[in-house]
Protein backbone atom coordinates (compact mmCIF):
# COMPACT_ATOMS: atom_id res chain seq x y z
CA UNK A 1 0.00 0.00 0.00
CA UNK A 2 1.25 3.43 -0.81
CA UNK A 3 0.44 5.94 1.83
CA UNK A 4 0.77 9.54 0.89
CA UNK A 5 1.07 12.41 3.30
CA UNK A 6 -2.33 13.66 2.27
CA UNK A 7 -3.83 10.47 3.58
CA UNK A 8 -1.83 10.58 6.77
CA UNK A 9 -2.47 14.19 7.62
CA UNK A 10 -5.07 15.81 5.42
CA UNK A 11 -4.71 19.27 6.97
CA UNK A 12 -1.12 19.53 5.73
CA UNK A 13 -2.55 19.98 2.23
CA UNK A 14 -2.91 23.63 3.05
CA UNK A 15 0.84 23.97 2.79
CA UNK A 16 0.80 22.80 -0.82
CA UNK A 17 0.12 26.31 -2.03
CA UNK A 18 3.14 28.58 -2.10
CA UNK A 19 3.21 30.54 1.09
CA UNK A 20 4.48 34.01 1.41
CA UNK A 21 2.83 35.13 4.59
CA UNK A 22 3.17 34.28 8.22
CA UNK A 23 -0.50 35.02 8.68
CA UNK A 24 -1.28 31.97 6.54
CA UNK A 25 0.84 29.78 8.76
CA UNK A 26 -0.87 27.73 11.40
CA UNK A 27 -0.14 29.11 14.87
CA UNK A 28 1.66 25.91 15.84
CA UNK A 29 4.31 26.49 13.16
CA UNK A 30 4.71 30.17 14.04
CA UNK A 31 5.11 29.16 17.66
CA UNK A 32 7.65 26.52 16.68
CA UNK A 33 9.66 29.21 14.90
CA UNK A 34 9.46 31.80 17.65
CA UNK A 35 10.38 29.27 20.34
CA UNK A 36 13.73 28.83 18.60
CA UNK A 37 14.63 32.49 18.77
CA UNK A 38 16.42 33.92 21.80
CA UNK A 39 14.05 35.29 24.39
CA UNK A 40 15.92 38.58 24.26
CA UNK A 41 14.50 39.16 20.79
CA UNK A 42 10.95 38.90 22.09
CA UNK A 43 10.44 42.60 22.87
CA UNK A 44 11.12 43.78 19.29
CA UNK A 45 9.30 40.75 17.84
CA UNK A 46 6.18 41.54 19.82
CA UNK A 47 5.94 44.79 17.85
CA UNK A 48 5.38 42.89 14.61
CA UNK A 49 1.70 42.20 15.17
CA UNK A 50 -0.89 41.52 17.84
CA UNK A 51 -0.86 37.79 17.15
CA UNK A 52 2.93 37.74 17.55
CA UNK A 53 2.63 39.53 20.83
CA UNK A 54 0.00 37.23 22.25
CA UNK A 55 2.01 34.19 21.13
CA UNK A 56 5.21 35.53 22.68
CA UNK A 57 3.60 36.31 26.00
CA UNK A 58 1.76 33.00 26.26
CA UNK A 59 2.82 30.21 28.57
CA UNK A 60 2.54 27.82 25.62
CA UNK A 61 5.69 29.16 24.02
CA UNK A 62 7.67 28.41 27.18
CA UNK A 63 6.29 24.88 27.19
CA UNK A 64 7.51 24.50 23.60
CA UNK A 65 10.91 25.95 24.51
CA UNK A 66 11.22 23.43 27.28
CA UNK A 67 10.21 20.56 24.97
CA UNK A 68 12.71 21.44 22.27
CA UNK A 69 15.45 22.38 24.71
CA UNK A 70 15.81 26.08 23.93
CA UNK A 71 15.56 27.26 27.51
CA UNK A 72 17.87 30.11 28.44
CA UNK A 73 19.37 31.02 31.78
CA UNK A 74 18.56 34.51 32.97
CA UNK A 75 19.94 36.13 36.05
CA UNK A 76 17.68 38.49 37.92
CA UNK A 77 19.14 41.06 40.23
CA UNK A 78 17.28 43.00 42.86
CA UNK A 79 19.01 46.28 43.63
CA UNK A 80 18.28 48.87 46.27
CA UNK A 81 19.37 52.05 44.52
CA UNK A 82 20.06 55.18 46.50
CA UNK A 83 17.67 57.31 44.48
CA UNK A 84 14.78 54.83 44.53
CA UNK A 85 12.39 54.25 47.42
CA UNK A 86 11.94 50.54 46.68
CA UNK A 87 14.19 47.78 45.40
CA UNK A 88 14.22 47.49 41.60
CA UNK A 89 14.57 44.29 39.60
CA UNK A 90 16.94 43.98 36.67
CA UNK A 91 17.88 41.14 34.41
CA UNK A 92 21.36 40.43 33.23
CA UNK A 93 21.33 40.13 29.51
CA UNK A 94 24.06 38.44 27.51
CA UNK A 95 23.37 40.11 24.20
CA UNK A 96 24.11 37.67 21.40
CA UNK A 97 25.55 40.19 18.96
CA UNK A 98 27.70 41.94 21.54
CA UNK A 99 26.06 45.35 21.20
CA UNK A 100 25.55 46.82 24.59
CA UNK A 101 23.30 49.36 26.14
CA UNK A 102 24.82 52.72 26.66
CA UNK A 103 21.84 54.83 27.59
CA UNK A 104 19.68 54.56 30.67
CA UNK A 105 16.95 56.84 31.82
CA UNK A 106 17.46 59.04 34.85
CA UNK A 107 20.66 58.87 36.76
CA UNK A 108 21.05 55.11 36.73
CA UNK A 109 23.87 54.15 34.44
CA UNK A 110 25.40 50.78 33.87
CA UNK A 111 28.66 50.55 32.10
CA UNK A 112 28.90 48.07 29.32
CA UNK A 113 31.32 45.32 29.99
CA UNK A 114 33.62 43.57 27.51
CA UNK A 115 31.75 40.26 27.69
CA UNK A 116 28.64 41.83 26.20
CA UNK A 117 26.54 41.45 29.32
CA UNK A 118 24.15 44.25 30.15
CA UNK A 119 22.00 44.92 33.14
CA UNK A 120 18.57 45.95 31.94
CA UNK A 121 15.65 47.24 33.98
CA UNK A 122 12.49 45.12 34.19
CA UNK A 123 9.01 46.25 35.09
CA UNK A 124 9.00 44.00 38.12
CA UNK A 125 8.04 45.84 41.29
CA UNK A 126 9.47 44.44 44.45
CA UNK A 127 7.08 43.59 47.25
CA UNK A 128 7.61 45.51 50.46
CA UNK A 129 8.99 43.10 52.97
CA UNK A 130 11.78 43.81 55.35
CA UNK A 131 13.64 40.60 55.76
CA UNK A 132 14.05 38.33 52.77
CA UNK A 133 15.82 35.48 51.15
CA UNK A 134 15.41 33.90 47.74
CA UNK A 135 15.20 30.37 46.47
CA UNK A 136 15.10 29.54 42.78
CA UNK A 137 12.71 26.84 41.67
CA UNK A 138 12.89 27.06 37.86
CA UNK A 139 11.26 28.91 36.26
CA UNK A 140 10.28 30.82 39.38
CA UNK A 141 12.01 32.76 42.11
CA UNK A 142 10.61 32.40 45.61
CA UNK A 143 11.03 35.43 47.76
CA UNK A 144 10.72 34.33 51.32
CA UNK A 145 10.37 36.92 53.96
CA UNK A 146 8.46 38.14 56.90
CA UNK A 147 8.03 40.95 59.33
CA UNK A 148 10.57 39.43 61.69
CA UNK A 149 14.10 38.29 60.99
CA UNK A 150 13.10 34.70 60.45
CA UNK A 151 11.53 33.05 57.44
CA UNK A 152 7.73 32.88 57.53
CA UNK A 153 5.42 30.58 55.65
CA UNK A 154 4.26 33.33 53.32
CA UNK A 155 6.07 33.59 50.04
CA UNK A 156 6.12 35.78 46.98
CA UNK A 157 6.63 33.94 43.74
CA UNK A 158 8.10 35.69 40.73
CA UNK A 159 7.32 33.98 37.46
CA UNK A 160 10.37 34.68 35.30
CA UNK A 161 8.40 34.06 32.11
CA UNK A 162 5.62 36.56 32.64
CA UNK A 163 7.46 38.81 35.14
CA UNK A 164 4.50 38.74 37.49
CA UNK A 165 4.25 38.09 41.20
CA UNK A 166 1.92 35.82 43.02
CA UNK A 167 1.69 36.30 46.72
CA UNK A 168 0.06 35.13 49.93
CA UNK A 169 0.73 31.60 49.03
CA UNK A 170 1.21 29.27 51.86
CA UNK A 171 4.45 27.44 51.23
CA UNK A 172 2.84 24.16 52.06
CA UNK A 173 0.73 24.47 48.91
CA UNK A 174 3.62 24.92 46.54
CA UNK A 175 6.49 22.95 47.97
CA UNK A 176 6.50 19.24 48.49
CA UNK A 177 10.13 18.84 49.34
CA UNK A 178 12.56 20.25 51.86
CA UNK A 179 14.48 23.32 51.02
CA UNK A 180 16.93 25.66 52.62
CA UNK A 181 17.20 29.39 52.98
CA UNK A 182 19.84 31.55 54.56
CA UNK A 183 18.58 34.54 56.46
CA UNK A 184 20.60 36.81 58.67
CA UNK A 185 23.51 34.41 58.48
CA UNK A 186 21.42 31.57 59.82
CA UNK A 187 20.37 28.54 57.83
CA UNK A 188 16.81 27.30 57.96
CA UNK A 189 15.16 24.29 56.43
CA UNK A 190 11.51 24.10 55.47
CA UNK A 191 9.65 20.98 56.53
CA UNK A 192 6.59 20.62 54.33
CA UNK A 193 5.18 17.86 56.52
CA UNK A 194 4.81 20.22 59.45
CA UNK A 195 4.72 23.41 57.36
CA UNK A 196 7.29 25.01 59.59
CA UNK A 197 10.80 26.34 59.39
CA UNK A 198 13.47 24.65 61.43
CA UNK A 199 16.64 26.44 62.46
CA UNK A 200 19.57 24.41 61.20
CA UNK A 201 22.82 26.15 62.03
CA UNK A 202 24.71 29.40 62.07
CA UNK A 203 26.07 30.02 58.61
CA UNK A 204 29.50 30.83 60.00
CA UNK A 205 29.84 27.18 60.98
CA UNK A 206 30.49 26.20 57.45
CA UNK A 207 31.63 29.34 55.74
CA UNK A 208 34.71 31.13 56.87
CA UNK A 209 33.96 34.35 58.74
CA UNK A 210 35.65 36.57 56.17
CA UNK A 211 33.57 35.20 53.28
CA UNK A 212 30.71 37.61 52.69
CA UNK A 213 29.15 36.00 49.64
CA UNK A 214 29.20 32.45 48.37
CA UNK A 215 27.53 30.11 45.94
CA UNK A 216 27.68 26.47 44.90
CA UNK A 217 28.55 25.46 41.37
CA UNK A 218 28.52 21.71 41.00
CA UNK A 219 30.73 20.42 43.82
CA UNK A 220 32.62 23.60 44.48
CA UNK A 221 31.75 26.44 46.82
CA UNK A 222 33.02 29.80 45.64
CA UNK A 223 33.34 32.60 48.12
CA UNK A 224 34.18 36.25 48.06
CA UNK A 225 35.77 37.90 51.07
CA UNK A 226 35.01 41.37 52.43
CA UNK A 227 38.35 42.53 51.08
CA UNK A 228 37.57 41.37 47.53
CA UNK A 229 39.50 38.12 47.23
CA UNK A 230 37.98 34.99 45.71
CA UNK A 231 38.23 31.60 47.35
CA UNK A 232 37.04 28.13 46.53
CA UNK A 233 36.65 24.90 48.42
CA UNK A 234 35.37 21.39 47.88
CA UNK A 235 31.76 21.15 49.05
CA UNK A 236 32.08 17.41 49.64
CA UNK A 237 34.79 17.95 52.17
CA UNK A 238 32.72 18.43 55.31
CA UNK A 239 35.53 18.04 57.81
CA UNK A 240 38.23 20.66 57.93
CA UNK A 241 37.01 22.59 54.94
CA UNK A 242 39.92 24.40 53.41
CA UNK A 243 39.56 27.56 51.36
CA UNK A 244 42.01 28.18 48.56
CA UNK A 245 42.48 31.43 46.73
CA UNK A 246 41.57 31.77 43.06
CA UNK A 247 44.69 33.14 41.48
CA UNK A 248 45.11 35.66 38.67
CA UNK A 249 42.54 38.19 39.80
CA UNK A 250 44.85 40.77 41.31
CA UNK A 251 44.22 43.39 38.64
CA UNK A 252 40.48 43.08 39.11
CA UNK A 253 40.89 43.50 42.84
CA UNK A 254 43.32 46.38 42.79
CA UNK A 255 41.85 48.48 39.99
CA UNK A 256 41.67 51.99 41.39
CA UNK A 257 38.30 52.85 39.83
CA UNK A 258 36.23 49.68 39.84
CA UNK A 259 38.38 47.35 41.90
CA UNK A 260 36.88 44.75 44.18
CA UNK A 261 39.04 45.97 47.02
CA UNK A 262 37.09 49.22 47.35
CA UNK A 263 33.63 47.59 47.14
CA UNK A 264 31.44 47.26 50.19
CA UNK A 265 28.87 44.69 49.11
CA UNK A 266 29.32 41.54 47.06
CA UNK A 267 27.14 38.91 45.48
CA UNK A 268 28.21 35.82 43.59
CA UNK A 269 26.04 33.36 41.72
CA UNK A 270 26.04 30.51 39.26
CA UNK A 271 25.49 31.96 35.79
CA UNK A 272 25.07 28.90 33.62
CA UNK A 273 28.11 27.23 35.14
CA UNK A 274 30.18 30.41 35.24
CA UNK A 275 30.85 32.36 38.39
CA UNK A 276 29.10 35.69 38.19
CA UNK A 277 30.30 38.40 40.52
CA UNK A 278 28.58 41.68 41.23
CA UNK A 279 29.71 44.32 43.60
CA UNK A 280 27.81 47.26 45.01
CA UNK A 281 24.61 47.00 47.08
CA UNK A 282 22.81 43.94 45.91
CA UNK A 283 20.62 40.96 46.53
CA UNK A 284 20.78 38.37 43.82
CA UNK A 285 18.92 35.39 42.49
CA UNK A 286 18.60 33.56 39.21
CA UNK A 287 15.98 31.66 37.32
CA UNK A 288 15.70 29.68 34.15
CA UNK A 289 13.10 30.33 31.45
CA UNK B 1 24.31 -2.10 -0.98
CA UNK B 2 22.14 -0.01 1.27
CA UNK B 3 18.42 0.27 0.77
CA UNK B 4 17.20 3.20 -1.33
CA UNK B 5 14.21 5.40 -0.70
CA UNK B 6 12.54 7.37 -3.47
CA UNK B 7 11.08 10.82 -2.82
CA UNK B 8 8.79 12.49 -5.28
CA UNK B 9 8.66 16.28 -5.30
CA UNK B 10 5.53 18.36 -5.87
CA UNK B 11 6.52 18.62 -9.55
CA UNK B 12 6.61 14.83 -9.79
CA UNK B 13 10.39 14.59 -10.01
CA UNK B 14 11.96 11.50 -8.37
CA UNK B 15 14.91 11.64 -5.96
CA UNK B 16 16.66 8.46 -4.89
CA UNK B 17 18.44 8.57 -1.54
CA UNK B 18 20.07 6.11 0.83
CA UNK B 19 17.80 4.94 3.61
CA UNK B 20 20.27 6.36 6.16
CA UNK B 21 19.78 9.83 4.64
CA UNK B 22 16.00 9.52 4.64
CA UNK B 23 16.10 8.45 8.29
CA UNK B 24 17.23 11.97 9.20
CA UNK B 25 13.58 12.94 8.70
CA UNK B 26 11.51 11.77 11.65
CA UNK B 27 8.36 11.67 9.53
CA UNK B 28 10.03 9.38 6.97
CA UNK B 29 11.57 7.29 9.74
CA UNK B 30 8.09 6.58 11.06
CA UNK B 31 6.93 5.59 7.57
CA UNK B 32 9.92 3.29 7.08
CA UNK B 33 9.21 1.64 10.40
CA UNK B 34 5.58 1.19 9.35
CA UNK B 35 6.83 -0.25 6.07
CA UNK B 36 4.87 2.09 3.84
CA UNK B 37 7.60 3.48 1.62
CA UNK B 38 7.38 1.03 -1.29
CA UNK B 39 6.81 2.70 -4.62
CA UNK B 40 8.21 6.03 -3.43
CA UNK B 41 7.09 8.78 -1.10
CA UNK B 42 5.17 11.60 -2.74
CA UNK B 43 5.89 14.94 -1.07
CA UNK B 44 3.10 17.07 -2.47
CA UNK B 45 4.14 20.12 -0.47
CA UNK B 46 7.89 20.14 -1.13
CA UNK B 47 9.12 21.39 -4.51
CA UNK B 48 12.20 20.07 -6.32
CA UNK B 49 14.48 22.98 -5.43
CA UNK B 50 13.66 22.67 -1.74
CA UNK B 51 13.88 18.89 -1.76
CA UNK B 52 17.35 19.02 -3.38
CA UNK B 53 18.54 21.27 -0.55
CA UNK B 54 16.89 19.13 2.14
CA UNK B 55 18.59 16.01 0.78
CA UNK B 56 21.94 17.87 0.68
CA UNK B 57 21.50 18.80 4.32
CA UNK B 58 20.58 15.28 5.43
CA UNK B 59 23.47 13.75 3.43
CA UNK B 60 26.00 16.12 4.96
CA UNK B 61 24.78 15.46 8.48
CA UNK B 62 24.77 11.67 8.01
CA UNK B 63 28.35 11.87 6.69
CA UNK B 64 29.42 14.13 9.54
CA UNK B 65 27.89 11.81 12.13
CA UNK B 66 29.62 8.79 10.54
CA UNK B 67 32.95 10.63 10.45
CA UNK B 68 32.57 11.67 14.09
CA UNK B 69 31.85 8.08 15.07
CA UNK B 70 34.84 6.76 13.11
CA UNK B 71 37.15 9.27 14.74
CA UNK B 72 35.74 8.84 18.23
CA UNK B 73 38.43 6.32 19.10
CA UNK B 74 41.41 8.53 18.37
CA UNK B 75 40.60 12.01 19.55
CA UNK B 76 43.31 14.52 18.92
CA UNK B 77 43.66 18.03 20.23
CA UNK B 78 41.71 19.30 17.23
CA UNK B 79 38.71 17.16 18.17
CA UNK B 80 36.42 20.17 18.07
CA UNK B 81 37.31 21.01 14.47
CA UNK B 82 34.70 18.70 13.01
CA UNK B 83 31.96 20.59 14.79
CA UNK B 84 33.30 23.90 13.57
CA UNK B 85 33.49 22.57 10.03
CA UNK B 86 29.88 21.39 10.15
CA UNK B 87 28.76 24.70 11.63
CA UNK B 88 30.52 26.59 8.85
CA UNK B 89 28.89 24.30 6.33
CA UNK B 90 25.48 24.98 7.90
CA UNK B 91 26.07 28.72 7.72
CA UNK B 92 26.91 28.50 4.03
CA UNK B 93 23.95 26.19 3.46
CA UNK B 94 21.39 28.79 4.59
CA UNK B 95 22.82 31.60 2.47
CA UNK B 96 19.83 31.43 0.15
CA UNK B 97 17.05 33.84 -0.77
CA UNK B 98 14.15 34.40 1.63
CA UNK B 99 11.49 32.37 -0.25
CA UNK B 100 13.75 29.29 -0.41
CA UNK B 101 14.69 29.72 3.25
CA UNK B 102 11.01 29.90 4.10
CA UNK B 103 10.26 26.75 2.08
CA UNK B 104 13.18 24.96 3.73
CA UNK B 105 11.81 25.85 7.13
CA UNK B 106 8.36 24.51 6.24
CA UNK B 107 9.87 21.35 4.81
CA UNK B 108 11.96 20.86 7.98
CA UNK B 109 8.86 21.36 10.08
CA UNK B 110 6.83 18.96 7.97
CA UNK B 111 9.48 16.25 7.63
CA UNK B 112 10.58 16.82 11.25
CA UNK B 113 14.29 17.51 10.87
CA UNK B 114 15.06 19.30 14.17
CA UNK B 115 18.55 20.48 13.19
CA UNK B 116 17.37 22.03 9.93
CA UNK B 117 14.30 23.57 11.55
CA UNK B 118 16.48 25.15 14.19
CA UNK B 119 18.96 26.43 11.63
CA UNK B 120 16.35 27.91 9.28
CA UNK B 121 14.28 29.52 12.04
CA UNK B 122 17.28 31.22 13.61
CA UNK B 123 18.61 32.38 10.25
CA UNK B 124 15.27 33.77 9.19
CA UNK B 125 14.79 35.88 12.30
CA UNK B 126 18.40 36.93 12.82
CA UNK B 127 19.17 40.64 12.62
CA UNK B 128 15.79 41.60 11.20
CA UNK B 129 14.05 44.80 12.17
CA UNK B 130 10.34 44.83 12.87
CA UNK B 131 9.69 46.49 9.51
CA UNK B 132 11.78 43.90 7.68
CA UNK B 133 9.91 41.06 9.34
CA UNK B 134 6.57 42.62 8.39
CA UNK B 135 7.79 43.17 4.85
CA UNK B 136 9.26 39.71 4.30
CA UNK B 137 6.26 37.92 5.69
CA UNK B 138 3.62 40.34 4.43
CA UNK B 139 2.24 41.02 7.87
CA UNK B 140 0.10 44.12 8.14
CA UNK B 141 0.66 46.33 11.16
CA UNK B 142 -2.44 45.90 13.28
CA UNK B 143 -1.40 48.13 16.16
CA UNK B 144 -2.64 51.67 16.48
CA UNK B 145 0.13 54.17 17.17
CA UNK B 146 -0.97 54.36 20.80
CA UNK B 147 -0.91 50.58 21.19
CA UNK B 148 2.51 50.38 19.59
CA UNK B 149 3.82 53.05 21.93
CA UNK B 150 2.48 51.07 24.88
CA UNK B 151 4.29 47.90 23.76
CA UNK B 152 7.47 49.91 23.28
CA UNK B 153 7.12 51.38 26.74
CA UNK B 154 6.79 47.95 28.32
CA UNK B 155 10.27 47.04 27.18
CA UNK B 156 11.82 50.43 26.69
CA UNK B 157 15.35 49.09 27.19
CA UNK B 158 15.11 46.90 24.10
CA UNK B 159 14.48 49.85 21.80
CA UNK B 160 17.08 52.27 23.04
Amino acid sequence: MIMTFEEVEPKKEKICQPLSSFSLLPDEITENILARVSRWNYPPLSLVSKSFRSLLSSMEIYKTRSQIGTEETCVYVCLQLHNQPHPSWFSVWAKPNNQTLTKQRGKIRFKKDPTGNSVVPTRIHSPRITSRSTVTVDPEIYLIGGPREEPSSSVWILDCRSHTWQNNYDLVNVIDEKFFVVMNEREYTYEPKYSTWKFLREQSNYISYCVVASCWIKNVIYGCTWYGAFLWCDSEDHEGREWREIKGLRRLRDDCRMGLRSASEFAVDDYGGKLMVMWGYILISNGKT
Amino acid sequence: MSKKIIFESSEGESFEVDEAVALECQTIKNMIEDDCTDGGIPLANVNSATLTKVIDYCKKHVEAAAAAEANAGDKDIYGANKDIELKTWDEEFVKVDQPLLFDLMLAANFLIIPGLLDLTCKTMMRGKTVLQIREIFHIKKDYTDAEEAEVRKENAWAFE
